[in-house]
């Protein structure tokens, strides 16, 4: 009885952090359900294997490696990569200050900009990146999900962050300091 | 010439403008960066943009898990849909033993609810019970001495005020200015 109660306890908590996850590195719809799926079921087969209150780790890990396997067994098809577009629309966060117009059409063009950005980005630098300012996940745990040491996790960020910001130079940025 | 080079954007400057737009940063990091962008117009486009990036990247929320993907999927369902009934219990046992602060704060509440009622509602044992006109005696005696008490305090007041004042202290203050007075009469004469 206790075993689905856990089991349905962590899917509700991390069906989202899977999902999200699956979308930014595979950039397909269809991949990410086919992997949040499989990620639930292996959930299930190792239910015994990790303590509930830890499961975030082996979870994050266990995504990560079905994308890998994902992406280097899919072909790269262009027009399955522009579906992403549909799905990203809507999942930023509009709890910013100003009842500005102009700033929330910014805002959301810029959160726009940042997510088909984060796309292009080298996979080791994106899963580092997602992991870390969209699924707040600390370094300590970036590093056992993806198997590599801190201080890689760190230089991955940065690599990230520059990487990002030569994406989004043509943006035009506006005036904060 | 070392002034000039610290107002330079060189790759741990920018490392630190990167740190301080993703508020990551020390006070002190902050602060130098801060003080370059307004020394060098360069520095302070730069920061400018990854800060922009930052907030942007910042309100990128989680996407939602469509339920199409655990209703479609048969062998999940089957997990799912069992023991529908032990709803509640799902339920208890993730708020009381899934999160440890609130498992903790609710274990503490019932053991210091316990206790205090435990010494709140303690009975006063009685190991000897008097008889009315014990009480009524006690009450009598305890009614006098508070008198005689009274009496005394009075006494005493009409005491103070009558013969302590007026004879040790007032007479002789009295009789002190007088001789003062004399003297000082004596020489203005």
């Amino acid at each position: 009885m206790f075993e689905e109660q856990r089991y349905r306890f962590l899917i509700q908590q991390y069906k989202n952090k899977i999902y999200t996850y699956s979308s930014y590195m595979l950039k397909n719809k269809m991949d990410a359900d086919d992997v949040t799926q499989e990620v639930m079921i292996r959930i299930w087969k190792n239910l015994d294997k990790f303590n509930v209150l830890a499961a975030k780790t082996w979870i994050m890990k266990t995504t990560n490696n079905l994308c890998i396997d994902y992406l280097r067994k899919r072909k790269a098809a262009e027009g399955r990569e522009n579906e992403i577009d549909d799905v990203f629309e809507d999942s930023y966060s509009m709890d910013h200050n100003s009842n500005n117009p102009y700033l929330i059409t910014h805002f959301k063009m810029m959160a726009s900009k940042v997510k088909e950005a984060v796309q292009r980005l080298p996979d080791n630098l994106r899963s580092v990146f997602v992991l870390y300012e969209i699924e707040e996940l600390k370094y300590k745990e970036i590093s056992m999900a993806l198997d590599i040491p801190i201080n890689t996790v760190k230089v991955y960020l940065l690599r990230a962050r520059k990487k990002l910001q030569e994406e989004l130079k043509e943006y035009e940025p506006q005036e904060i300091f | 010439m070392n002034r000039k080079k610290y107002f330079e954007l060189n790759e741990e400057l920018h490392t630190k403008i990167i740190s301080v737009a993703y508020g990551e940063s020390s006070l002190a990091e902050k602060i130098q960066v801060l003080r370059a962008a307004s020394k060098n117009k360069t520095i302070r486009d730069l920061l400018n943009s990854y800060t922009q990036t930052a907030n942007a990247a910042k309100q990128i929320r989680e996407e939602e898990c469509p339920e199409e993907i655990l209703n479609n999927n048969a062998e999940i369902q089957k997990i799912i849909s069992s023991n529908r009934n032990s709803r509640f219990m799902q339920d208890l046992y993730s708020i009381l033993f899934a999160r440890p602060l609130v498992s903790a704060v609710a274990s503490f509440v019932i053991v210091a609810a316990i206790v205090v009622s435990l010494i709140v509602n303690k009975p006063i044992q009685y190991s000897y019970k008097y008889s009315n006109a014990e009480i009524v005696n006690a009450d009598q005696k305890a009614r006098q001495a508070l008198l005689i008490i009274g009496k005394i305090f009075k006494d005493t007041q009409t005491n103070l005020q009558n013969e302590i004042l007026r004879d040790m202290v007032a007479k002789p203050i009295n009789n002190g200015i007088g001789i003062v007075n004399n003297i000082l009469e004596g020489e203005l004469k």
